[in-house]
């Protein structure tokens, strides 16, 4: 087939897979939710790190004001949301393609034309952006208040895209090529309560706990390398003294890994349709 | 009432719920065990061997049998049929709820069991209701899941709030530790606040909640114009 | 066991209003309920059923008031409920998924409920497959399963929502007969989108459109409201005109054009009248209230 049909198919099950999951309400729901949640541990810092503050002046220090920095104020709210987002997107995508499989949609697309890798592409980047949908708002909800509190435009916009852009749409990817096609052949809660376990363990996980993870490598999906790499930040519990190329790296390796699962997948399918 | 406690009620109720939901939580209990074994093996120091073993018992299975309860309420393959029967639908869903929590609380003694045995300590710290420890996140996980997935017709999305909030609470233990209003919602407040003046507050107030979703679930499931809709996608 | 509903309405979420004040006696024997999609068959079954709560109105089964939770749980008793949508526990097998039911409908002797099963079994003929997985099943054995579940507690009222859709001619037949075999000494109210089905068993029917009854009697009071309404036309190939619904167009052996016509044909068109069928009845119920554009476009 040629790569321009393939194209196509890959577009149709986008649009078919994006309007299905963006007219769920639990969807906005969730993501809300969650955001809600995240606002909640960003306005603890973030806010006065926006307008400058008085620091407590404990055990022989003196007061003094520090500035406000924009910069750290966008980046926190970065950092926060790259901690729990990719996890609920990733625990609501869970049922998209083994939802299909049980209604039996898949038996109605199985038939049309187009690889399985096509289709399951199209469907990943559709279910996928149609979830983040409702986080671009929101996410943009606040970067809107810093600015209209703080008036710096040029500061924090482009900063606020680049951090979407760097952290949280490869994060995303990641967390969803996986999310997507892994439930075509484990069970859906018991999915879910591995991608749980997971995501704590490769990602949230203090060194201090002495547990071996993998928090400080390259596969840490909730951001450190982008944050501290390319935008000079210091991330939460981990230093990891990355250079911009580290930080480019791995947003390739994050966003090329849920694509490649989603690819491997449509392999998998393809030989599984074969022998049958 | 009496038909429930059928065997052969109880082995239908069971392979229609899936057994495998059941498989789970052991599955996890085992898993937990057998790391904590590993770290005995390798000597490592008895204190972390016993937060391994609370982690099973106060984290993980409260989390699986959340996602299990979740599944629990929002999944009927035989709806309409259920709706038609004298038998009240929601009694029968309450029922499957009640054997999972109690097949959980089951493998739960068993891992209290084992830590109280091993180490003693690690327990007494939260005072003698430290035995019951496990009731509280397993209710509290359990009827959120449950009420979630029918509030919001959606299993993946229920159990997508209810893993964010576990893995939140999870690393911002210090945080949930340190408000009057959070203390009453820690999970984990064994693991992390045993010796906490709170901590006999926060377990009560866990299980009230937990209670009180249950009940709640109970009386949404009266709304069967709202299952009838099917899944919200 | 007489069914009787008055001043009916459902309205869902406020907003859809699928049942618009129904008045209909169901008495025993077969009862028919006919409708174009959307009508409200399944909405009117669902509240017989106990399954939906109407938003108004006023159901009666056997003379007695179905008002409270306890009222409905009474009715559910003595119910056989297939519902149009029949979902089934997939990892059970049939002979397993009736036993579960039947303990759900209170069978509780043992004995005798594996003897109801096994009777059930043999009457739908699956006594065969009885130990296969129902995933495993077709979807006419699916059917022939779901009207078993709701024989099995020997009902007094039977409910079942379009039991033939997608069965096979011949397994629709048997299935028809097996329910006017059961109608002998109970109520069964059978809603359908194929006439034939109904001709073959029903005295009585009803037709719904738009979330109302439009028409209640005996199929031979149908056949006479339409008489006089339906025509044989002939033409030399053109359609002929007119306001009326086609409902068959046959060729002449002799070429030309023979048409089924319900309603008026033009003036000057060489028009027979015809005797009608219960069919040719459906359609000019419809086209008199206006409701099923699926039909009103041909
Ligand atoms: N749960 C629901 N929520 C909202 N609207 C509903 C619901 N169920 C049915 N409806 C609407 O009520 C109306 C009647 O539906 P119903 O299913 O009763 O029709 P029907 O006559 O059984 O149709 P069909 O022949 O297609 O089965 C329709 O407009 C339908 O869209
Ligand atoms: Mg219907």
């Amino acid at each position: 087939m040629s790569s321009m049909s393939q194209l196509a198919v890959v577009a149709g099950a986008f649009r078919y897979e994006y309007r299905m999951q963006i007219r769920r309400v639990s969807v906005w729901v969730v993501l809300g939710l969650l955001c809600l949640l995240i606002f909640g541990i960003w306005s603890l810092g973030g806010n006065a790190e926006l307008h400058g503050y008085f620091t407590s002046g404990r055990e022989g220090i003196p007061v003094h004001w520090v500035p406000p920095d924009p910069r750290s104020a966008v980046l926190d709210w970065v950092q926060f949301l790259g901690l729990f987002v990719p996890l609920g997107i990733g625990l609501v995508l869970a049922d998209r393609l083994a939802r299909d499989k049980r209604t039996r949609v898949d038996e109605l697309l199985d038939t049309a034309e187009g690889s399985p890798s096509a289709r399951l592409t199209g469907k990943f980047l559709g279910s996928t952006l149609a979830t983040l949908t409702p986080l671009l708002i929101m996410y943009f909800a606040l970067v809107a208040y810093m600015v209209q509190q703080t008036g710096q435009f040029t500061t924090i916009v482009p900063l606020a895209v680049a951090g979407f852009a760097a952290v949280l749409l490869p994060a995303a990817l990641f967390v969803a090529g996986f999310s997507v096609t892994l439930p075509l052949i484990l069970r859906v809660p018991v999915y879910q309560f591995l991608f749980t376990g997971y995501w704590f363990w490769a990602n949230l996980m203090s060194p201090k706990i002495g547990i071996p993870s993998i928090v400080g490598t390259m596969l840490n999906a909730a951001g450190p390398w982008a944050q501290e790499g390319i935008f000079n930040y210091n991330w939460t519990f981990l230093r990891l003294n990355a250079t911009p190329a580290q930080g480019y790296l791995s947003i390739a390796l994050l966003s090329g890994l849920g694509l490649a699962a989603v690819l491997g997948m449509g392999v998998y399918l393809r030989w599984q349709h074969a022998r049958r | 009432m009496s038909r429930f406690l059928r065997r052969e009620a109880l082995r239908y109720e069971v392979r229609v719920v899936g057994p495998w939901l059941f498989v789970l939580p052991l599955f996890v209990a085992v898993l937990f065990a057998i790391a904590a074994g590993m770290m005995a093996f390798k000597q490592a120091q008895h204190s972390d061997i016993s937060n391994m073993l609370m982690a099973g018992i106060e984290g993980a299975v409260p989390l699986v049998v959340g996602i299990a309860c979740a599944a629990i309420a929002s999944r009927e393959p035989a709806l309409e049929l259920q709706l038609a029967l004298p038998a009240q639908y929601r009694v029968t869903v309450l029922w499957r709820l009640v054997l999972l929590l109690a097949w959980a609380a089951l493998i739960e003694i068993a891992g209290v069991a084992v830590l109280a045995l091993a180490f003693p300590w690690a327990l007494h710290r939260a005072g003698s209701g430290y035995l019951l420890t496990w009731l509280a996140p397993l209710l509290w996980c359990g009827g959120i899941g449950a009420l979630l997935a029918l509030l919001l017709r959606n299993r993946a999305a229920a159990i997508a709030l209810l893993g964010v909030a576990w893995v939140f609470e999870l690393v911002f233990h210090g945080l949930m530790a340190s408000y009057g209003w959070t203390q009453a919602l820690d999970l984990f407040a064994t693991m992390f606040s045993a010796a906490a003046s709170f901590w006999l507050a926060n377990r009560l107030e866990l299980i009230g909640l937990g209670v009180l979703f249950l009940l709640a679930t109970w009386f949404y499931l009266r709304n069967t114009e709202w299952r009838l809709r099917g899944e919200d996608a | 066991m007489n069914v009787t509903i008055e001043n009916l309405t459902k309205v869902y979420g406020g907003k859809v209003h699928a049942l618009n004040g129904v008045n209909l006696t169901i008495p025993n024997g077969m009862f028919g309920l006919l409708g174009p999609n959307g009508a409200g068959k399944t909405t009117l079954m669902r509240i017989l059923a106990g399954i939906l709560h109407p938003t108004s109105g006023t159901v009666r089964v056997g003379g007695r008031e179905v008002k409270s939770e306890r009222d409905r749980t009474e009715v559910k008793r003595i119910l056989g409920y297939l519902p149009q949508e029949l979902g089934m526990y997939p990892d059970l097998s049939a002979r397993e998924f009736l036993d579960y039911m039947a303990i759900l409908k209170g069978l509780d002797e043992t004995k005798a409920r594996r003897a109801r099963v096994e009777w059930l079994l043999e009457t739908v003929a699956l006594k065969d497959v009885a130990n296969r997985k129902l995933k495993t099943y077709s979807g006419g054995m699916k059917r022939r399963v779901g009207i078993a579940q709701a024989l099995l507690n020997d009902p007094k009222l039977l409910i079942v929502d379009e039991p033939t859709a997608g069965l096979d001619p011949e397994e629709r037949i048997r299935f028809r007969n097996l329910l006017s075999e059961l109608a002998g000494n109970r109520t069964v109210l059978l809603s359908t989108h194929i006439v034939e089905d109904i001709a073959q068993t029903c005295q009585q029917l009803a037709a719904m459109t738009s979330g109302r009854v439009v028409f209640s009697g005996t199929i031979i009071e149908l056949l006479a409201q339409t008489r006089g309404h339906v025509w044989l036309v002939a033409t030399p190939g053109q359609k002929p005109e007119g306001d009326f619904t086609m409902v068959a167009a046959t060729p002449l052996a002799g070429g030309g054009m023979q048409y089924r016509v319900v309603g008026q044909p033009a003036q000057g068109m060489q028009a027979t009248p015809a005797e009608p069928t219960l069919e040719d009845g459906y359609v000019w119920l419809m086209r008199e209230h206006r409701a099923a554009p699926s039909l009103a476009a041909v």
